[in-house]
């Protein structure tokens, strides 16, 4: 005999119950310097996002500090704050970089996107 | 071998999408057709086994030269790749399955067309849809299939681990194969979870994947190509090995058509090889080209006389092609079947058959049930 004896399958008469993995949390795609990003936008573990300088910070963009009476941006005090139309921006290389690697969260979709793509619709 | 034809079960999409085979039909036609039926005899099923446990070893073998020789260039592997898969090997890390599929007549020996070695589908089919088939319809006979069992044997190994199974989405066929595959990985008493590949994450900080629960993600079976893998946004985090896949990346080695002229330079006239050769030359104008990593008879051109005889389109040949002698395909009716031999865990396990009109299979070839007359 080359054949089974018994087949028992359990998970596939559960499809419905939802064994599959979820959809149900946002992606985090990669920080990369191909992207552009608004004022502010946050990356935990990396900070604030200001797009004149085009890099994180640890404060917002021109983040009003009462003690020291005091606007912070691209990474130092002052006492009025930037002026500037830049509110978005592509990261530079190295900032888009070291962000990506000191950010806490997780990011997703870095695997998938060949198939995504159109890199092909069936396997072997 | 005989091909017969049958009459349907008339229930059959039903009984064979309660079975996980949801996709059994595509846009012109059905892709399970259990209107015909192989017959085989014994001494043919030994046959294909024999050939497929000769020719898994004569691949690692193949592998193996290609690590010595350092022919990375000659499989298309990027240089990336290069010490995952060395480590791997050294590690000899453990290996699932694979498909062989070979042209066969029941008169000359099996031949390999190629190894599906890294991602192989229509196992849902193989393994459960025309054992039901076989049961229900000659219940008395044998069929070349034990790979339900040989995988839950399998997965055994990876007791004391947490195996996640990653698919990409929205496609039936690869969600059901990573269902199916979890069901025999939980039959055999190990934790399994799944994770779409476009959800795995990765821990900036903690260095390593995680699944949509963040719960770290050590052993991976992955339907989803190494070749693609390596391109991808991820694959920077690969070198580290923060994850052991399955199939594991020395599988590269086997999956791709560049082992074909390997094979037939290290192994002259071996009766399971076809010749094959980096160029068309030796073969005088009657060769099939094939690129080195496609997939489902993609870009595949069959060439007779020196004039394209047939042709499929698709997205592969970048990676370059190989040249190899055509097999003779055996003809019922106009119909060509390609044996689709399955390998698990090292050895020949099972076996399923697709048609088709044409002679390059590609993804509407249909999925045929086979028997053989039992010994008992």
């Amino acid at each position: 005999m080359k054949r089974s004896k018994h087949i028992r399958l359990t998970l596939i008469a559960g499809v419905s119950a939802g064994v599959l993995a979820g959809c149900s949390q946002s992606s985090k795609p990669p920080l990369t310097a191909q992207n552009v990003y608004t004022n502010d936008y946050y990356v935990p573990g990396a900070g604030y996002y200001h797009a004149p300088f085009r890099g994180w910070y640890a404060y917002p963009y021109n983040y009003f500090d009462t003690t020291r009476q005091q606007y912070f941006y691209g990474g130092q005090w002052s006492h009025s704050p930037y002026e500037s139309i830049i509110n978005v921006s592509t990261p530079t290389v190295t900032a888009a970089s070291t962000a990506e690697a000191v950010r806490t969260d997780v990011s997703r979709g870095g695997f998938g996107g060949t198939y995504s793509s159109g890199g092909g619709s069936f396997f072997s | 071998m005989r091909r017969h034809v049958c009459q349907p079960r008339s229930d059959w999409c039903e009984k064979v999408a309660s079975v996980g085979l949801t996709y059994h039909s595509h846009e012109s036609g059905p892709y399970w057709d259990e209107s015909a039926c192989y017959e085989l005899t014994a001494r043919e099923v030994d046959e294909l086994e024999a050939a497929a446990n000769a020719l898994h070893f004569l691949c690692i073998d193949a592998a193996e030269a290609v690590i010595e020789n350092e022919w990375w260039p000659r499989l298309g592997i990027l240089p990336q790749a290069v010490p995952s898969i060395l480590r791997s090997w050294e590690r000899d890390d453990f290996s699932l399955y694979g498909r062989f599929d070979l042209a066969y007549d029941g008169t000359s020996p099996p031949k390999m067309l190629e190894y599906n070695a890294d991602t192989p589908t229509a196992l849902v089919e193989a393994a459960v849809a025309q054992w039901f088939w076989l049961t229900e319809t000659h219940p008395g006979a044998d069929q070349f299939n034990s790979i339900h069992e040989r995988l839950i044997r399998a997965w055994a190994r990876c007791k004391g681990r947490t195996v996640h199974f990653g698919g990409i989405k929205e496609n039936a066929e690869d969600e059901m194969t990573v269902l199916y595959l979890r069901d025999t990985c939980e039959q055999a008493g190990v934790t399994a979870k799944s994770v779409f590949m476009e959800d795995i994450g990765w821990d900036a900080r903690q260095k390593f994947f995680v699944d949509l629960d963040l719960q770290r993600i050590e052993l991976c079976f992955k339907l989803y190509p190494w070749e693609w893998l390596w391109e991808e946004q991820f694959s920077r985090h690969l070198s580290a090995e923060p994850v052991r896949f399955i199939e594991p990346a020395w599988k590269m080695l086997l999956s791709n058509k560049g082992l074909l002229p390997i094979l037939w330079e290290l192994f002259p006239d071996h009766p399971n090889l076809l010749p094959a050769y980096d160029a068309a030359e030796p073969l005088n104008g009657r060769y099939v080209r094939k690129p080195k990593l496609s997939r489902e008879g993609s870009n595949v051109m069959w060439m007779d006389g020196g004039v394209v005889v047939e042709e499929t389109g698709g997205d592969y040949g970048a990676e370059g092609h190989v040249f190899q002698a055509p097999a003779a395909m055996p003809d019922f009716d106009g119909q060509h079947p390609v044996f689709g031999v399955w390998v698990i865990d090292h050895e020949a396990a099972g076996l399923g058959i697709r048609e088709d009109t044409r002679r390059i299979t590609g993804n509407l070839s249909r999925f045929v049930p086979h028997f053989f007359p039992s010994s008992k």
